[in-house]
């Protein structure tokens, strides 16, 4: 793991405990072996589990540069990125967990097929055929839309 | 499952199929003449409904089942409906779809198709189609499929009578869907390892093939053959390079699109009022006041009407003034002075408190509810409401979703906490039936608690519904994060705005309301006979001297208080009528009746509700709950009595 203080690296399972530590064999911190940094070992420690459920970092987008190539080489933007009222045609739904992409695809969203978002709040909701749908923003963020105007719109 | 009528048991049954809200409770009402909820709400008709129609002279058992989106099950629901397919030999299958949603249909039709067994479709909802400039030629689809197909309007019974020629002409589709090679490998593959059912193995192999472990759990085949199947399936998705349900769905829809460019005729029409009511009721900014709107015409209705009006008219006037005194007049030219006499009409009398407080507090509050909820569930409002406070749920580790159970919750908690199955994930289910149990009062409490804090003001008001609210919020937030397991995607379908039909209506408060009947009295007769043989034994006293530190010390209460609250054991609304009772009485001051209030707000609803956690989430579950529930009141309640002492608020 990576030192939150200091940044320096290092293996847990190598470390050797201090000679003189006063805390047991039911610690479950782990010391940095450059600064001496204290952080928990989250999976020794149920109740520091618990507080980090309760209060969860925040995580970063692991593909950011897949996003990035899907925009400058295949000029795909997400359908969150599209005006409302819009209808514009599916690209690529690549980005979506196999049961997610199952349950939208049965009511007609697939790569090709047109859609329309309707709004964005209070929840977004978008349109394909003659079906309304209602989605969180992290699904239309995972819609890749081609962004030129539908053929058919007014 | 019991048959309604005498319909011999191994005559293959026809089965209705299809999307959520294309009409089928409706057409299966018409055919049998039995009544089943019909709603707007995707995924309300959780519980199968079986029936008996006569075509042509001849009885067959005809069977309703919850909405799918396909045959490959996401949630409980579907599993029912693909497990009815699967146990029905030689059984029927009617297909109803939503005309203007043929697309989706259409999706079920080619999977239904490749099941084999006979098939005939039924275009529902002709007429909202028309209205939208859609038109579809149904020879011509017929015609493609190799099956029968008839229009219908099922709520003006339009064309319903051709159903029975419909199930005689029913066939075996003619129309397959040709997929990629690698898939159509993997099928002939698989095809050969599966056992004989109701249904075609390659309809079976494609559905294996989409991942549906249940159905490979159902199969029981040997290990050597799954291992077989997993093989098979993994080649498979390597070569397409997609998850193959997606593939598989994608080549269906491929083939739906060419079929409607040959059956659909599109006219360009003006956008419906209703279709422009359903747009703002969603609307950011305008979708604000129609819910305030809603729910002011909701308060008005069931808690000021219902609860008063009706409530006052029926308890005061009928039974204060002519059914109890005639009643006791009754028993006591009847009875000895005595125990039963006691029993019938004394102070924890049967007729007084059992029958009057079912009868005459509860049945016009619920009545009034139900009815207005059967109007917000037909008009296609809820799910809207659904999409407006999503955020809120969120917060709370849910989604729109999980507003339905909510809001049922303020009619019955007990039927909202069976309700909690149409959510997704088994977190989520349990997440709703703990906040359900904890904060979420049933419309006869909301009545007694509103009549109460009506007359105490705004600030009391406040206070009391800011400390519920906030309860909710911060149990959801914490049980969102602790509970362990995953909240599902947020994907719900807005049906269009439609003019609710009266006759729907009214079947169906009535329905409800005789469900809750069937359910409320035996309760409140059980829960009064307790009280009266407490008070008997004078457990009672006892209770309330044991009680009485935590009522009297902690929560700052008078020691009669415990009476409420023991009965609210066995009924959170019968709680809180002693409640008011007492306050009635003076002996109350404010601070008092808002601290009492919330405890028991707070309180587990009633006995049946704890049993109906048992029911759905067995008895760790409840326990679990109810550990969490009653401290948590008694913790809460005492932590407000204390802050407005100390601050010396005055209400």
């Amino acid at each position: 793991m990576q030192c939150q203080l200091c940044g320096y690296e290092f293996e847990v399972t190598s470390l050797v405990c201090h000679t003189n530590c006063p805390l047991g064999s039911h610690c479950n911190l782990i010391c940095c072996p450059h600064c001496g940094y204290q952080a928990v070992d989250e999976s020794r420690s149920k109740l520091a589990g618990w507080i980090g459920r309760i209060f969860p970092a925040r995580a970063r987008p692991e593909n950011a540069g897949d996003r990035a190539r899907k925009v400058m080489e295949e000029k795909l933007v997400p359908l969150s990125h599209i005006p409302d009222g819009a209808e514009v045609e599916v690209g690529t739904l690549d980005e979506m967990p196999a049961r997610r992409l199952a349950r939208l695809s049965v009511f007609g969203l697939l790569p090709g097929s047109w859609v329309t978002l309707v709004q964005r709040t209070p929840a977004p909701v978008i349109r394909i055929g003659e079906t309304e749908l209602a989605l969180s923003t992290e699904i239309l963020d995972q819609i890749w839309v081609h962004p030129e105007a539908s053929p058919h719109a007014p | 499952m019991d048959y309604q009528t005498t319909t011999a048991i191994d005559d293959p049954p026809v089965i209705l199929v299809g999307n959520p809200n294309v009409g089928k409770s409706v057409i299966f009402g018409a055919l049998t003449g039995r009544y089943v909820a019909v709603s707007n709400y995707p995924g309300t008709t959780v519980e199968v409904a079986r029936g008996a129609f006569t075509p042509n002279g001849h009885s067959r058992p005809l069977i309703d089942t919850p909405g799918i989106q396909s045959i490959v099950p996401f949630s409980d629901d579907e599993r029912v409906t693909r497990d009815i397919l699967l146990d029905n030999q030689s059984a029927i299958v009617v297909q109803v779809i939503d005309t203007k949603n043929l697309r989706r249909g259409m999706l079920i039709a080619l999977e239904l198709a490749e099941t084999g067994l006979p098939l005939a479709i039924c275009l529902n909802m002709a007429d909202e189609a028309e209205a939208r400039g859609i038109r579809v030629d149904a020879p011509r689809l017929a015609d493609l499929l190799g099956v029968p197909v008839i229009s219908t309007v099922a709520t003006q019974r339009a064309g319903l009578s051709g159903i029975s020629g419909l199930v005689e002409e029913a066939q075996t589709a003619n129309y397959a869907t040709v997929f990629a090679e690698p898939i159509e490998e993997a099928v002939t593959v698989i095809s050969q390892l599966l056992p004989e059912t109701a249904i075609s193995s390659r309809s079976l192999a494609l559905m294996l093939l989409a991942g549906d472990e249940s159905l490979l759990e159902r199969l029981g085949l040997s290990e050597y053959d799954e291992s077989l199947i997993e093989e098979a399936r993994e080649g498979a998705e390597q070569a397409v390079g997609q998850p193959l349900r997606f593939a598989i769905n994608r080549q269906r829809l491929q083939r739906a699109e060419a079929i409607l460019d040959a059956v659909i005729a599109r006219t360009p029409v003006k956008r419906s009022v209703a279709a422009a009511l359903g747009q703002w009721a969603v609307h950011p900014v305008v979708g604000w006041p129609i819910l305030l709107l809603v729910l002011y015409a909701l308060y008005r209705f069931v808690g000021v009407f219902g609860a008063g009006t009706l409530v006052d008219l029926i308890e005061s006037r009928l039974f204060g003034e002519l059914i109890n005194p005639w009643l006791t007049g009754i028993v006591n030219q009847l009875t000895p002075p005595g125990l039963i006499r006691d029993f019938l009409v004394g102070e924890y009398g049967l007729f007084p408190v059992a029958l009057t407080y079912s009868f005459a507090i509860v049945l016009p509050i619920v009545g009034t509810f139900f009815l207005a909820f059967s109007l917000l569930e037909d008009s296609g409002y809820l799910p809207r409401l659904a999409v407006m406070l999503d955020r809120a749920f969120r917060w709370m580790g849910l989604n729109g979703k999980a507003v339905l159970p909510m809001i049922l919750g303020l009619g019955c908690d007990t039927m909202a906490t069976m309700t909690t199955r149409i959510l997704e994930t088994r977190k989520e289910r349990i997440q709703v039936t703990l906040l359900l149990a904890l904060g979420v009062p049933c419309s006869a409490q909301l009545g007694v608690i509103l009549g109460m804090i009506a007359g105490l003001g705004a600030a009391a008001t406040a206070i009391w519904a800011g400390v519920i609210v906030g309860t909710l919020l911060v149990v959801g937030y914490l049980s969102a994060r602790l509970l362990p397991g995953e909240r599902s995607d947020f994907i719900l379908e807005l049906p269009p705005m439609r003019l609710p039909a009266l006759g729907n209506i009214a079947l169906k408060t009535a329905a409800r309301m005789e469900w809750y009947l069937k359910e409320v009295v035996p309760v409140f007769v059980v829960g009064t006979a307790a009280l009266f043989v407490l008070d008997r034994l004078n457990i009672l006293g006892l209770l309330q001297r044991l009680m009485s530190p935590l009522i009297v010390g902690w929560l700052g209460l008078p020691a009669t208080v415990t009476d409420a609250f023991l009965v609210g054991f066995l009924r959170r609304d019968y709680g809180a009528a002693g409640l008011f009772a007492i306050a009635r009485d003076g002996s109350l001051d404010t601070v008092q009746i808002v601290v009492s209030l919330v405890v028991i707000t707070l309180f587990m609803p009633c006995i049946a509700n704890l049993l109906m956690i048992v029911k759905e989430y067995g008895g760790r579950t409840a326990i679990a709950v109810t550990a969490v529930v009653f401290p948590l009141a008694f913790l809460i309640g005492g932590a407000l009595n204390f802050i407005l002492r100390a601050f010396a608020v005055v209400l």
